[in-house]
């Protein structure tokens, strides 16, 4: 079974039917405007930095080298799982992750995505030693950034997460005829 | 590396002198020693703060924080985000983006009164747990300042 944060997230909600939609790919209606607000400013960053290789001017002017946007990673995680990352934009060992909405960066900083991110490129030998997690508030037009260095007890965290919460889900997705 | 070298004998030596100060006047310098190698240790680290912000700030506008791995450094603004100009009360109010607070206190005075004459206190009053802790005040830093921490709501990631 393939494992993302956002399924492992959608289901420690409560969110079982979003869950599957999620799993199987379903074209669910779209929870809320901002969703789909992030996901166009998402792609629009995306596009933007794979043609110049640049941030666009209402993110932080961090400066990228050889940046890759939109990578998807698949690794082996044990026998059950796979685990599934898309990197917004990898940059040699530095991760952007990508946020919108009204929770700032310390905020989401607080989640266990990126530390799901740091399992992931451990595990595909990719060598990122941080991420900086830039947030967007496409409200008020703002920006801010935090830094997450690379560490043992941050995968530790998303091995865990993993291993706790991925049996439940494995279970009912298997009950239910969808594996 | 520079070595820091903690005399952790002269350390007990000043607690267990600062600790007789209620027999013996002289024993409040042992506290006030104490006190300034705190003060001196806070200023250290009050300007690591102030670098790691100002660091963060240069590398890129916006910053809020750094997480590692026992440790979190948050730049932030605290306390409540918003508030409101009284003389839109009404609209505000009416358009939801205001609710009503209200907020019951015990009248302490009535609820003595009431045990008194009856013996017992009026059902549902409860004393509280009031434990008694000394605190040290300085002449100097005699005004508290209050630390409200935001609510943290975590919305759902994308992939």
């Amino acid at each position: 079974m393939r494992l993302s944060y956002s399924l492992l997230s959608t289901w420690m909600k409560g969110k079982t039917d979003e869950a599957v939609s999620l799993y199987l790919r379903l074209n669910a209606p779209s929870s809320s405007t901002a969703i789909t607000q992030g996901k166009d400013i998402h792609e629009s960053v995306g596009a933007f930095v794979k043609e110049r290789s640049c941030l666009p001017d209402f993110l932080p002017p961090f400066a990228l080298h050889s940046p890759e946007s939109e990578k998807e990673v698949v690794v082996s995680f044990n026998e059950m799982f796979t685990i599934k990352g898309v990197f917004d934009i990898l940059d040699g060992n530095v991760l952007y992750e990508l946020k919108t909405g009204l929770h700032d960066s310390c905020e989401w900083s607080s989640t266990l995505q990126v530390p799901f991110y740091f399992l992931i490129s451990k595990i595909a030998s990719i060598p990122i030693d941080r991420c900086y997690l830039i947030h967007f508030n496409q409200y008020e037009k703002t920006n801010d950034w935090c830094l997450l260095w690379n560490n043992q007890t941050a995968i530790n965290r998303a091995i865990n997460l993993i291993e706790s919460v991925g049996p439940e889900i494995y279970t009912y997705f298997d009950s239910q005829g969808l594996l | 590396m520079p070595q820091i070298i903690i005399n952790t004998e002269e350390l007990v030596h000043l607690e267990r002198e600062g600790e007789t100060f209620i027999f013996r006047p002289q024993a409040e310098q042992s506290i006030l020693d104490l006190l300034a190698l705190r003060d001196t240790i806070d200023a250290h680290i009050e300007r690591i703060k102030e670098q790691i912000a100002r660091a963060g700030v240069e590398l890129a506008p916006n910053f809020r924080g750094v997480t590692g791995q026992d440790l979190k450094a948050i730049y932030r603004v605290w306390g409540e985000k918003f508030t409101y100009d009284l003389g839109f009360k009404e609209p505000l109010y009416a358009q939801g983006f205001l609710k009503p607070s209200t907020v019951y206190k015990v009248d302490a005075k009535k609820v003595e009164e009431y045990c008194e004459k009856n013996g017992v206190c009026p059902e549902g009053i409860v004393s509280k747990d009031r434990t008694k802790k000394l605190s040290f005040v300085l002449p100097k830093h005699e005004k508290n300042a209050a630390l409200l921490q935001p609510a943290i709501n975590v919305d759902e990631g994308k992939d």
